[in-house]
């Protein structure tokens, strides 16, 4: 189904429907985009039903001023950010400490079946501050508009151009420090 | 174009999923998603899970109360402190046991009673201890 038509439902307060389509059309999506960002299936999948209980309680208040895609990424991407936090709050450590545990989870991951290359990339995408990791994503991985991102991260399009150069930097020079 | 050619970052390769699955994860995923929509059941409750437990509450308060009330009656009944108790509280403050071996220290100060007693309470002994020793 799509967006539109879902959005269409939607207005018309036939949410069940239009949260059927939405679970079709973006639980995988959504489900890489917040993978990206936790490298760990289990994390991912718990926090997925978070989402989506939270998209089904806010669908009421959705009201097709923004895209439809947009305004599930944005949940998304909230409720993983929070995620992180609480993942820093809890062990009491710092933003990149947080980065760290990432990139070994990346390691350890036994669904992890890409090349050394691809490995070395996710864990120096860890390893960036939280904005770039997310705006390189979007950007590098779902070739996302920057217009798209910035109604997701309520960013201004300079400002995520400028972290997505700056991330690409970081990891262009963290793969070529590696000899493949 | 050369410099295009040398960013590694244009390999192909990089953009592709690295990351697997367990077999069949999405197709459970669905269901799974698709049941948050679902209303949630609700279980009746009867009068007395729901009374329960401000019942308990207002038992223990009652408790506490009673407790309370014993307490403070059986302590004025028997104000009088034993021999024991006493040595027990001369230990436990030390100013007041040096004013309980004579009051020398004190009154080499120029301090008469009532400004040693005002100062044994400013130390935090108790005005019935100071009250008892005086009967003694």
């Amino acid at each position: 189904m799509r967006d539109t038509e879902i959005k269409k439902l939607c207005q018309n307060g036939d949410y069940e429907l239009a949260f059927k389509a939405i679970v079709e059309s973006y639980s995988e999506r959504l489900y890489w985009h917040v993978r990206r960002l936790l490298c760990s299936h289990e994390d991912t999948n718990d926090l997925l039903q978070d989402i989506f209980i939270k998209i089904w309680t806010a669908m009421p208040s959705f009201r097709g001023d923004s895209q439809l895609y947009t305004w599930l990424y944005r949940i998304a991407t909230n409720e993983t950010l929070n995620r992180l936090r609480k993942l820093r709050r809890e062990n009491a450590i710092s933003l990149d400490a947080v980065g760290e545990i990432l990139a070994t989870r990346v390691d350890e991951d036994p669904y992890f079946n890409g090349t050394a290359l691809q490995r070395e990339l996710h864990k120096a995408i860890q390893k960036l501050p939280e904005k770039q990791r997310l705006v390189f994503n979007l950007r590098y991985f779902d070739e996302m508009k920057y217009e798209d991102i910035a109604e997701i991260t309520g960013t201004s399009t300079g400002a995520l151009k400028a972290s997505y150069h700056h991330a690409y930097n970081k990891i262009k020079e963290a793969l070529e420090a590696h000899e493949f | 174009m050369d410099n295009m050619e040398k960013d590694i970052l244009h390999n192909s390769e990089l953009k592709k999923n690295p990351y697997g699955l367990p077999d069949g994860y999405f197709d459970t995923l669905k269901k799974d998603l698709i049941k948050c929509s679902e209303p949630q059941k609700v279980v009746p409750v009867s009068i007395w899970a729901r009374l329960a437990p401000m019942l308990a509450m207002a038992a223990t308060f009652a408790l506490l109360i009673a407790a309370g009330t014993f307490y403070l009656r059986n302590s004025a009944a028997n104000p009088g402190l034993t021999e024991e108790d006493w040595y027990v509280f001369s230990d436990q403050y030390s100013e007041f046991a040096i004013y309980e071996s004579g009051n020398e220290q004190y009154a080499d100060l120029g301090m008469d009673d009532e400004d040693i007693i005002e100062y044994l309470i400013y130390t935090g002994v108790d005005e019935h201890i100071i009250e008892l020793s005086k009967q003694q």
